[in-house]
């Protein structure tokens, strides 16, 4: 079964085509990186004219990386939520138009069910399984017991790990987006800074990052006013310390509460350095039985090669129950 | 002629089929929901004309200016048709489509579209002897501005007396796109501004 994932939410324009929901054939992605880069943030209406302007064009690299034809296509899966309004309608409209024009069904995916997805393009999943979707619009640790099965355990309260990055990244003086520029600075300096490490309530699987962020922000502006140099690489490192705490601590707590197989990591801070070695080192020394897993850097970040394969079991579930 | 005609640039979305022999139109109000309308009429569109996407041999979009979004919806849509089975794309400013049931009666017309707050957006166009000419192509003004200084016996045209002819849409639709990777709407204003 030849599968057509679509990507539009933020950002990326992204056109994807999956042999039986797993092989990627094609994985398209134009960025808008540049253009949002100078208003250090995604500016909505600025995305949603780069993907109007490019849709046609992904489309059709993708078909030419695949190597296959139009009327091949069995199945469209497109991002219908949550994201940027007005750059997902560009993608559900382009979706609608490709399955009515191919007779084709259209399966309509959750942009942080694709993230978790984006983890079975390159490992098998093992229920139960612990998913941490971290990324610049999300944070939430779902408990998976199969597939399309989800239980939330927990979310952020406030800021996204990823849009705290971006908010150290810009006291820090770094371009957006900065998440991968902190993480490098950081391993160039030692924790030195004290910064809270909010764990909530010892139940609570929830996340709090906004505190977290005011205080870099105002560890900064207390230097500044008293002119005293600030160390970056340190305050990367301090302020990368205590998220990474926070994440993985929660992270392992759920694992040995639901007994699971499997971790997954999910979102563009999957491509975190820092988070990556001290999960792994977490797990190995806690959790010696349970897999853990990191998509690729390029499946990461947005792409819709994720929403290909989330839709295909979408699907499968769908026509079994139907 | 077999073609598609599609305009959202305003509160009503206005969708045209035609196989050559029977025709398919909808003049539907609604400005924030098109795009869970228009994909739904135009399937059905192309089950009661018995056609296909692929059997169109013309699709013709307005591409504003008008409603940010409104826009997006229509052009992602002719795009995808037009390039999914190589169907060729004509584009025309939507206030030519929100006035095309007047061009075949000689006079002057200000067409308007609601922008945002006291804007508009405008244009003037004088039909003589069947004959078409642009006295002001499309403009974002200021609403008041606009009507103040219309001369008399110019007809305005606002939301509440757009009139649609296809055949007349497909006359002056002469814009034919050359690479359809590149079309984009006629915001007529920066993203920003």
């Amino acid at each position: 079964m030849l599968v057509l994932g679509i990507e539009s939410s933020c950002d990326e324009t992204s056109v994807a085509i999956l042999k039986d929901g797993k092989e990627v054939l094609a994985n398209a992605v134009y960025t808008q990186i540049p253009f949002h880069e100078v208003y250090g943030g995604v500016i909505p209406e600025v995305a949603s004219r780069h993907h109007v302007k490019k849709i046609t064009y992904v489309f059709e690299e993708a078909f030419r990386i695949a190597n296959v034809k139009k009327e091949d296509i069995d199945l469209v899966c497109v991002t219908t939520h949550p994201g940027l309004i007005g750059s997902l309608l560009v993608g559900i409209n382009a979706a609608k138009a490709f399955a009515l024009t191919y007779h084709v069904p259209l399966i309509e995916v959750d942009h942080i069910v694709g993230h978790i997805y984006a983890n079975f393009i390159e490992h098998d999943f093992n229920f139960p399984m612990i998913a941490l979707v971290v990324s610049g619009g999300h944070t939430e640790l779902r408990l998976m017991k199969d597939h399309y099965d989800f239980t939330l355990l927990g979310e952020t309260l406030d800021d996204a790990v990823g849009e705290a990055y971006d908010k150290v990244g810009r006291v820090l003086e770094l371009t957006y987006p900065a998440g991968a520029k902190v993480d490098k600075l950081s391993f160039e300096g030692s924790p030195s800074y004290k910064l809270p490490v909010v764990l909530l309530d010892k139940d609570s699987y929830n996340f709090s990052l906004s505190g977290l962020k005011s205080a870099v922000i105002n560890t900064v502006n207390k230097c500044n006013m008293k002119g005293e140099e600030i160390n970056k690489a340190d305050l990367a490192c301090s302020f990368q310390t205590s998220v990474i705490k926070v994440l993985v601590s929660k992270t392992i707590k759920a694992a040995k509460e639901y007994g699971v197989r499997q971790v997954v990591v999910a979102g563009g801070v999957a491509a975190n350095k820092g988070l990556r070695l001290a999960l792994a080192s977490a797990v190995e020394a806690e959790l010696p039985n349970v897999e853990l897993s990191f998509p690729s850097m390029k499946y990461c970040t947005d792409n819709a090669a994720m929403i290909a394969v989330a839709g295909y079991f979408k699907y499968l579930i769908d026509k079994k129950n139907n | 002629m077999k073609y598609l005609i599609l305009d959202t640039s305003s509160n009503y979305l206005y969708l045209f089929l035609t196989n050559g022999e029977k025709d398919y139109s909808v003049v539907l109000e609604g400005r924030n929901n098109h795009s869970e309308k228009i994909m739904d009429l135009i399937s059905d569109g192309l089950n009661k004309l018995n056609m296909e996407v692929g059997s169109l041999e013309r699709i013709i979009c307005g591409i504003g200016p008008g409603s940010y979004t409104g826009l997006r919806v229509a052009l992602t849509i002719c795009k995808m048709f037009s390039w999914a089975k190589d169907i060729p794309l004509y584009t025309i400013s939507s206030l030519d489509i929100l006035g095309s049931g007047y061009f075949n009666n000689d006079g002057t017309y200000a067409i308007t579209n609601t922008a945002k707050r006291d804007y508009i957006y405008s244009k003037i166009i004088k039909v003589n002897g069947g004959k078409l000419e642009t006295l002001q192509d499309d403009k974002f003004i200021l609403k008041e501005e606009f009507i103040d200084n219309l001369d008399k016996g110019i007809t305005l045209i606002t939301e509440d007396n757009y009139k649609y002819d296809a055949k007349v849409i497909l006359e002056i639709a002469k814009n034919k796109v050359d690479n359809i990777h590149e079309v984009e709407p006629n915001y007529l204003r920066e993203a920003l501004s």
